[in-house]
């Protein structure tokens, strides 16, 4: 790489599953995808970190997957938090925990999302990049009255509605005074918050992907996008499965087909990494 | 699961002519008269001889092919179609080939539309999406 280097991380925190009755696991699709998501990065764009539990670490290092982070693999910060957070009803607060002991700038990486090419240039430009913006759909995004709070919180006034929430599956945040701001206003929504809703979404799409917009919309802050529709045939940078996950864990065929697949697209990219052959070689038993 | 064929078999692999049509009569019995597929694998193992293959590749290739057409039979999803279409080029099928098969095509032409949209995705990897059944980029793998 002749730019500089990005420092990103990978979140793979196990409890709302556990908190949920549900053993932690990751089908081939879903393993496949992380692993090449952690390669294309540091082949592209720099270093990656995985911040994760002591559950999860057992199983990565079952896996023989140790190595795949060259930033190294933590369990200190979620191990050691003690947040008040309801991990089912905000399953992605594990992110958050992780975005607040990275030093910024950074980006923060869904295991399920692939960056094909190097994005130095794309984001020198800019304070703050997520995927992609999302639409204010009411039964996603609520408004302030259905959102469930914890007792004696109020939404700040200056609270903007109006601005798109962001797609954070992908977010780089240049400035550490943005992230502690976007992250106090998320911590204050999400602390006592344990009333249950009747889904198990809008609570987080609210602190973590609306949060972010309406904390960057106070601050005079844009929020650029990597992609400004998710489904462009034009998008050349990202790969994201997504709520196709959905479909592929129902369907062990499906994943058989999307492994050989991923593999063929990124394998002469990856044919002289030794960690992508002995990962493939080692973890599909090849 | 195996996929053991992915570094014995790519799927731009060059194979002869003769090979080619012979897979495709494969495909056509599977789709047709799946009871000949049997027999139809007995002369494929001459065929990967023949052409220096891995017979138990190529076979988990036309095994993996004919259990994704079931899917789509039972199903009907249009995201399974386009599967197929990737998984008959492991099997030497290219899409001009695959195009002759008699598979019916559902009305879409990218996975955005392809799975009912749903408001609300019950689980927590969903998100916010409306596009549940929709993967980001998937043309970058040949969707």
């Amino acid at each position: 790489m002749v730019h500089p280097s990005l420092a990103a991380f990978h979140v793979l925190w196990t409890e709302p599953s556990v908190a949920g009755g549900k053993p932690f696991g990751m089908n081939d699709a879903e393993m496949l995808t992380m692993i090449v998501s952690a390669l294309m990065w540091q082949k592209h764009n720099g270093t990656i970190k995985l911040y994760t539990d002591n559950t999860g670490y057992a199983f990565i290092e079952k896996h023989g997957l140790l190595k795949l982070w060259g930033g190294g693999v933590d369990t200190e910060v979620l191990e050691s938090n003690n947040y008040p957070i309801d991990p089912e009803i905000f399953w992605a607060a594990g992110k958050l925990m992780a975005l607040e002991v990275q030093a910024a700038p950074c980006v923060m990486l869904d295991t399920d999302l692939i960056i094909v090419r190097p994005l130095y240039e794309l984001l020198a430009q800019t304070a703050i990049t997520a995927l992609h913006p999302e639409r204010l759909e009411a039964d996603v995004y609520l408004t302030p009255a259905l959102l469930k709070q914890a007792d004696g919180f109020a939404f700040p006034s200056y609270y903007n509605w109006e601005v798109l929430p962001a797609n954070t599956a992908f977010l780089y945040i240049r400035d550490e005074s943005f992230k502690d701001f976007y992250l106090r206003e998320s911590k204050r929504f999400m602390f006592c918050n344990k009333e249950r809703p009747m889904e198990f979404v809008s609570q987080m799409v609210f602190a973590e992907q609306r949060l972010l917009s309406i904390c960057a919309d106070y601050r005079r802050l844009s929020v650029n996008h990597l992609l400004p529709d998710p489904f462009l045939r034009s998008n050349e940078t990202v790969i994201h499965l997504w709520g196709f996950k959905r479909l592929l864990r129902e369907n062990a065929n499906l994943q058989a087909v999307y492994c050989q697949q991923l593999i063929k697209t990124v394998g002469e990219e990856l044919a002289t990494n030794n960690l992508f052959q002995g990962y493939i070689q080692g973890y599909f038993g090849l | 699961m195996k996929i053991k064929s992915v570094l014995t078999i790519n799927s731009n692999q060059k194979v002869s002519a003769t090979m080619q049509h012979f897979m495709l009569s494969l495909l056509k019995a599977a789709l047709i008269h799946p009871e000949n597929l049997g027999s139809g694998k007995k002369q494929l193992k001459a065929y990967c001889e023949n052409e220096r293959l891995s017979y138990r590749a190529v076979e988990h290739n036309l095994d993996l092919f004919v259990g994704l057409l079931a899917d789509y039979r039972k199903e009907n999803s249009p995201v399974l179609y386009h599967f197929l279409r990737l998984q008959a080029q492991f099997c030497f099928v290219d899409e001009q080939m695959f195009g002759s098969l008699p598979i019916v095509a559902l009305e879409i032409d990218n996975l955005t539309d392809s799975v009912e949209p749903s408001p609300y995705c019950h689980s927590q990897e969903a998100g916010s999406s409306i596009y549940c059944g929709g993967m980001v980029g998937g043309h970058l793998i040949g969707l």
